[in-house]
């Protein structure tokens, strides 16, 4: 053998390049695979606008439903019904194709409060229209048996940036309902009612008795907004309407109040149950 | 005379060189696979947070879910009697078990995976009408559930 014959340590050394080169190769793809198959995708619910609009589809369901109802003096329970057993089915099917499942139990009908919500947990002092130009109608009946006679009564104000501009407080007389009525500052009238039953803007008290309200005079030219104060402390039924600042028609009434269920079932994954009181015939402003 | 340094083998024995060549060689492919293995490891960190980042976007989003369907409640007027989102979330990420803690003060959601402080993770979530209840859960179980609890006014984790 001659001294420089290198006894194939080419091949040596190529075998050692090729060895690094597989190390190398190992790892770099090792890195990639693992990135890769680590990399999980998420589907997560993102929507829940679907939830609100079932909200306010079915309060108009339940708006529609009491005045197809309604008979000119009392609610056809059978027709109401009938009306929310078909907007149940017909919602279930649709929600069916986007993987919801919505549930919607009736409840039964309520005598509401002045709340808020109507509920009589609600929000006591609340605002029920803002902005007002001027009112053509405002009517009230008001449930005795709920009112109290003590530092908190029940009332309603119209008010304006400068404060109270008229109110009526009412609070229990016996089994009558005592109405007050002031300039927010001063009192104007006073008088028991027996029925409860008071039409502001027409001066009526019981149905025909004339009673001075003094509410066009307080707020003829001023741009207010009507608020009830104690709202809790007092059920009955109310029916406002008349004009905005803006030139808008308002009118909001409210006679029932219902409980409905709602419960949506997303994919199995996002559940809610929620109660909704609604106010008919027309509560929502 | 270049011809003979090459061919000349008296500096060194073939047995001293050949052990000196390959103690060169181990020494070179140790130091190239341990860079290699830093590589890696740091691979794997951003791999663990990048999952991270995903993973608290995701429960954010969830998080702010509950409180956007409390809120419309709340407008309505309703009251929320229910409201649960389940999530699932992989045992292990990147080999490794981890903790995802929710915490109220912060209002962050914030991920570590092991003992690893390089791989912490913090997203945080807006609320309105609701908080969270403050808790650190560990990965392993298939599924976990938000929930809110009407009485606390909380969105709790089971």
């Amino acid at each position: 053998m001659k001294r420089s014959d290198d006894s194939a340590q080419m091949i040596l050394i190529a075998s050692f390049a090729i060895g690094m080169a597989i190390v190398v190769l190992t790892l770099v793809l090792n890195n990639i695979i693992f990135a890769s198959n680590t990399a999980s995708e998420s589907n997560v619910e993102t929507n829940v606008f679907e939830y609100s609009n079932s909200i306010q589809v079915t309060i108009n369901a339940y708006e529609k439903a009491y005045s197809n109802a309604y008979t000119g003096s009392s609610i056809n329970k059978t027709t109401f019904n009938n009306y929310i057993d078909t907007y149940t089915g017909k919602m279930t099917e649709s929600l069916a194709f986007s993987g919801t499942v919505y549930t919607l139990e009736n409840g039964n009908f309520k005598k509401p409060y002045f709340t808020c919500n109507g509920l009589s947990d609600g929000k006591a002092n609340w605002t029920a229209i803002e902005r007002i130009n001027s009112t053509n109608k405002f009517i009230m009946a008001i449930n005795s048996t709920t009112l109290t006679n003590n530092s908190n009564n029940f009332s309603v104000e119209a008010f304006d940036q400068a404060g109270t501009i008229w109110s009526a407080e009412f609070f229990r007389s016996g089994t009558n309902v005592n109405v007050t009525v002031t300039d927010g500052v001063t009192v104007l009238n006073s008088q028991d009612s027996s029925s409860g039953e008071l039409n502001i803007t027409s001066n009526l008290i019981d149905g025909s008795s004339f009673f001075d309200f003094h509410f066009d005079d307080e707020t003829g030219g001023k741009t207010y907004s009507i608020r009830f104060i104690n709202g809790n402390k007092a059920s009955g039924t109310f029916l406002i309407a008349g004009d905005k600042v803006n030139g808008n028609a308002f009118e909001t009434e409210r006679i029932d109040l219902i409980e409905a269920k709602i419960m949506m079932n997303k994919n199995g994954k996002l559940r809610m149950d929620v109660m909704i009181p609604i106010i008919l015939p027309k509560g929502q402003l | 005379m270049i011809r003979r340094i090459i061919d000349d083998e008296n500096a060194v024995s073939i047995s001293l060189g050949t052990i000196l060549m390959f103690s060169i060689t181990v020494v070179t492919l140790i130091v190239v696979i341990s860079s290699f293995y830093t590589m890696m490891d740091r691979h794997e960190d951003s791999v663990t947070r990048n999952q991270f980042e995903i993973h608290g976007n995701d429960l954010a989003l969830q998080i702010s879910n509950i409180d956007t369907a409390v809120q419309i409640t709340n407008n309505y007027g309703g009251k929320t009697e229910n409201i649960s989102s389940l999530f699932s979330l992989p045992p292990k990420i990147a080999d490794n078990q981890y903790s995802i803690e929710f915490s109220n003060n912060s209002k962050e959601i914030i991920f570590e995976s092991g003992d690893e402080a390089e791989t912490e993770v913090k997203v945080s979530y807006v609320t309105s009408a609701v908080n969270i209840s403050s808790k650190k859960i560990y990965s392993g179980p298939d599924h976990f559930e938000f929930y809110y609890d009407k009485d606390s006014n909380l969105i709790k984790i089971r």
